[in-house]
């Protein structure tokens, strides 16, 4: 690899490059070439060019949304790219087809691990493989266990083959699920790990580097994904950024420090242009002197372990935050699906001890998760779920008054522009954006002072988005205090008088003003 | 296993926090991507009215085939007279489908209306009065609904075990109360009148059914408890989050199944005049042929109460007119098993159209 003078090759480092051997480190096995992907109007990824050498790890690291995930994707045959080619020891390798894809060695291990908890450890690794069997199709379980045995320890797993998946730690299942994608021997030769840390302890990271480490003893290659740039230096050989779909930066990883690291993800330039419009100038002065609507003190449940903030009448907040970092463990937990486990939330001064639906929906507050399918019910048509939460307006003289409901239907699917206007539509076969409207629409319903969204943008596209957030503004200049959990920190800086980055369980830092940019919250979540 | 699993599914597929998924590229988007055509995609006229369709189809052939036995005003009259009970049975069942869950028991909770209603005039040599034996058994009734409410909502046992269990459970306990014979001494006339009055010669029970049908109609499209049922069977968690009390729903639900199977069971002994053993298991799976292909009509997807009664005289007519072409006793179960496989793969091909 033609390497610049700090070591970096730059974003279209393979067109510099001449076909074959490697100088110094012998021929790639995997080699992506001028990836380009699509969806409708949006690029996912932009004549991306990639390769792996042998018995290398290689980190890929990018923010969400930077075409990480589609890239993966089109290697492991689930999208086909528009264009592009991907070849692994000279020979193209199909695309859309993940049983080519695994023939040429390749191997996925995703965050989830994909392990059956009530399987034992054998039966895990036989999940989608043929067993042993002698006549009659018996299965010879003394041959499986040792061949298991054997499996496992290689990758350093030392359990009994019938003890089962639940029992492992986390650990032991990312070990179980490396010996299941290695159990063909000679036949995997790259394996990409997808976030395998996020949801690790971190006393257990080590144990999990020790792993791959010895993966890549055995000869096999590695591109590992994550989002804890502190891993870096520990686990990667090389690193390769990408940003809005494109390579911004590719090299040996020595040469990208922390803060060169953070500003090829986040983008060198400061985005100010963001920052201004269409945030409310009198919502920060404003909030000296609104009452608090919503308030945690020292509340610990799921990731969090010290929160502490207070959201109040009138203004849209924003909370950012990594993955794992707690920031959408607040609603969660004013759901109820998280246990608060110690502190107090107040609404509007009172103290609440019992969350949930119901003790939200009574104090005026309504939060809306992330799923699809739980911020509202997708089978049903969108008028029944405009109106689910509070139906009483509806029932006069013992029955639900149907042509009123339509009409409110309608003028709310007017108002908050939910295309097509067909309240009889179910609700599923609307877009991902519309979806959303509809759920921020059918709370706003319920006049509620407290709106709390995790993720409002989350599979919404550009113009949806843009819409959604201006109506949670439009919601807090009518006096609704507004929180806006999320992960993309591009929702975060055209609508929000502050943001609160949560880090590690805690509220780290607070933005407001002119720190209050795309870029700024993103090196904040990096932070330490 | 809930019974809205082969009609619409909504996936949990995204319940966990995917913090990293980049947005365009994700098979939700695709799939979103794909049904946002501007055209609604209601269900069909032919969907919508084919239930009644076939049946007018059928009246036509059968009357042409069978011309002199089957357009016959007795042999309608029967074919009507026949279907009112396991009516009631079917629309039993509508609550709890509707609200995601199944009730295996309503045949066990029959039988046991049927044995308990005809002991207690026995055991009290017909001097029970009739409005306290049926009460009494309707009592039961209702508290075999909390049982069965309070296993599922309370204990989280699948409600398909559930109910099963509690039907063999409810099944010992009439064989116990019955003890092997069939109860049919001291039956008030006045009681039997309850099952056999009739209006020129269209049975009372049909009026029966047409009672529950309206007030199940009425709870199910005009209430908020009925828009809170399908709430909570089109998407349980969803529903909660909305606000909806869905253990609640559940709960009535099977109170309102196992009450109103219970009410079969006394219409059943006051039309028949005494308490055979076991008989409501006979009605379980014509129940539920009836409810899930009334899902498929009138309003695809849903269960309801119009496609339920369609449904069931879709079966009724066709069993019908089978048995007069002369085939034997063996058509019905034949028959209504087949309406069932039918009736599912329908909902389930429509589910996977979405």
């Amino acid at each position: 690899m033609t390497a610049n003078a700090d070591g970096i090759t730059p974003p279209t480092g393979d067109g510099v490059r001449t076909e074959g051997a490697h100088p110094t480190l012998g021929t790639p096995i995997l080699r992506a070439q001028g990836l380009s992907k699509a969806f409708a109007a949006q690029r996912a990824l932009d004549d991306v060019s990639f390769d792996v050498l042998p018995a290398e790890v290689h980190a890929l690291v990018g923010h969400n949304g930077s075409g990480k995930s589609t890239f993966v994707k089109i290697l492991a045959g689930y999208h086909e790219p528009d264009a592009g080619s991907v070849e692994i020891d000279g020979v193209a390798v199909p695309f859309g087809d993940p049983e080519a894809t695994r023939r040429a060695g390749l191997r996925f291990i995703h965050q989830e691990l994909g392990l059956v908890d009530d399987l034992t450890v054998l039966e895990n690794l036989r999940l989608g493989t043929e067993w042993s069997t002698a006549r009659g199709a018996r299965i010879r379980w003394s041959r499986e266990r040792e061949a298991a045995a054997a499996a496992t320890e290689r990758v350093g797993l030392r359990v009994h083959p019938d003890v089962l998946a639940s029992a492992l730690s986390p650990v032991q299942r990312t070990q179980l699920a490396v010996a299941r994608a290695l159990q063909d021997e000679g036949g995997a030769r790259i394996l990409f790990f997808d976030e395998p840390t996020a949801t690790l302890p971190g006393s257990e990271v080590d144990r999990l580097f020790a792993v791959i480490r010895g993966v890549v003893a055995h000869g096999i290659s590695a591109v590992y994904i994550s989002h804890r740039l502190e891993e870096l230096p520990q686990i990667a050989d090389r690193v390769t950024v990408l940003r809005d779909g494109k390579v911004v930066g590719s090299g040996p990883q020595p040469s990208f420090d922390r803060a060169r690291l953070v500003d090829l993800i986040v983008g060198g330039e400061v985005q100010d242009r963001r920052a201004a419009p269409g945030r409310a100038g009198g919502g920060a002065a404003g909030s000296e002197i609104a009452p608090e609507t919503l308030r945690f003190t020292e509340v610990a449940g799921g990731e969090l372990v010290d929160a502490s903030f207070a959201i109040r009448r009138g203004e849209v907040v924003g909370m950012a935050g990594l993955v794992g970092s707690g920031v959408g463990d607040v609603p969660a937990l004013l759901l109820g699906r998280v246990a608060k486990a110690s502190g107090q939330v107040h609404i509007e001064g009172d103290a609440v001890d019992e969350l949930g639906p119901r003790a939200l929906l009574a104090r005026h507050a309504a939060v809306l998760p992330s799923a699809r399918a739980l911020k509202s019910i997708l089978p049903l048509s969108v008028r029944e779920n405009l109106t689910l939460p509070d139906l009483s307006p509806l029932w006069r003289g013992g029955r639900l008054r149907l042509r009123g409901e339509r009409a409110e239907a309608a003028e709310l699917m007017e108002r908050f522009d939910v295309r097509p206007r067909q309240p009889e539509r179910v609700l599923g076969e609307l877009s991902g954006g519309n979806q959303q409207k509809v759920a921020v629409a059918k709370w706003l319903r319920t006049n509620p002072r407290l709106l709390v969204l995790d993720e409002p943008t989350q599979g919404v596209d550009i113009g949806g988005k843009e819409e959604i957030l201006r109506l949670l503004r439009a919601a807090a200049d009518d006096g609704v205090a507004v929180l806006i959990c999320s992960s993309d920190v591009e929702d975060l800086t055209p609508v929000c008088d502050r943001v609160l980055i949560v880090r590690g369980g805690r509220i780290g830092t607070e933005l407001t003003g002119s720190d209050l940019t795309t870029e700024t919250i993103a090196q904040e979540c990096y932070a330490q | 296993m809930t019974p809205t699993d082969g009609l619409e599914t909504p996936t949990v597929e995204d319940t966990e926090r995917s913090g990293d998924d980049d947005r365009a590229g994700s098979g939700g988007f695709l799939r979103r991507m794909g049904t946002t055509s501007d055209e609604p995609r209601r269900a069909s006229v032919t969907e919508r009215f084919g239930g009644l369709v076939i049946l007018a189809a059928m009246f036509v052939l059968f009357s042409a085939t069978l011309s002199g036995k089957f357009p016959t005003y007795d042999n309608l009259i029967g074919v009507v007279s026949n279907q009112t009970i396991g009516g009631i049975m079917a629309l039993a069942l509508l609550l709890p489908l509707a609200a995601g869950v199944f009730d295996i028991s309503i045949g066990g909770a029959m039988t046991l209306s049927i044995i308990l209603v005809t002991w207690l005039f026995q055991t009290t040599s017909g001097s029970m009065p009739i409005p306290v034996a049926i009460l009494i058994t309707l009592a039961v009734g209702v508290l075999i609904g909390c049982v069965n409410g309070l296993l599922v909502v309370k204990a989280k046992v699948d409600p398909f075990i559930a109910t099963i269990a509690t039907s063999s459970v409810l099944l010992g306990i009439s064989e116990a109360i019955a003890n092997g014979t069939t109860i049919s001494m001291h039956i008030p006339t006045a009681f039997t009148d309850i099952g056999r009055t009739t209006v020129g010669q269209v049975p009372i029970t049909l009026a029966y059914m047409l009672i529950v049908a309206a007030a199940l109609w009425y709870v199910l499209e005009y209430t908020p408890f009925g828009r809170r049922v399908y709430a909570t069977g089109a998407g349980r968690e969803g529903a909660r989050l909305s606000g909806v009390r869905t253990d609640r729903i559940i709960f009535l639900s099977f109170v309102a199944s196992a009450t109103l199977a219970t009410l079969a069971g006394i219409i059943y002994a006051a039309r028949l005049g005494s308490g055979p053993p076991n008989v409501g298991g006979n009605f379980l799976l014509p129940a539920y042929a009836a409810a899930f292909l009334g899902s498929t009509m009138i309003r695809p997807g849903r269960f309801n109460v119009i496609g339920l009664i369609v449904a069931l005289f879709v079966v009724a007519v066709g069993i019908n007119g089978l048995q007069l072409y002369g085939l034997a006793f063996w058509i019905v179960d034949l028959y209504q098993g087949l309406v069932l496989i039918a009736a599912v793969v329908l909902a389930r091909a429509r589910a996977n159209r979405r």
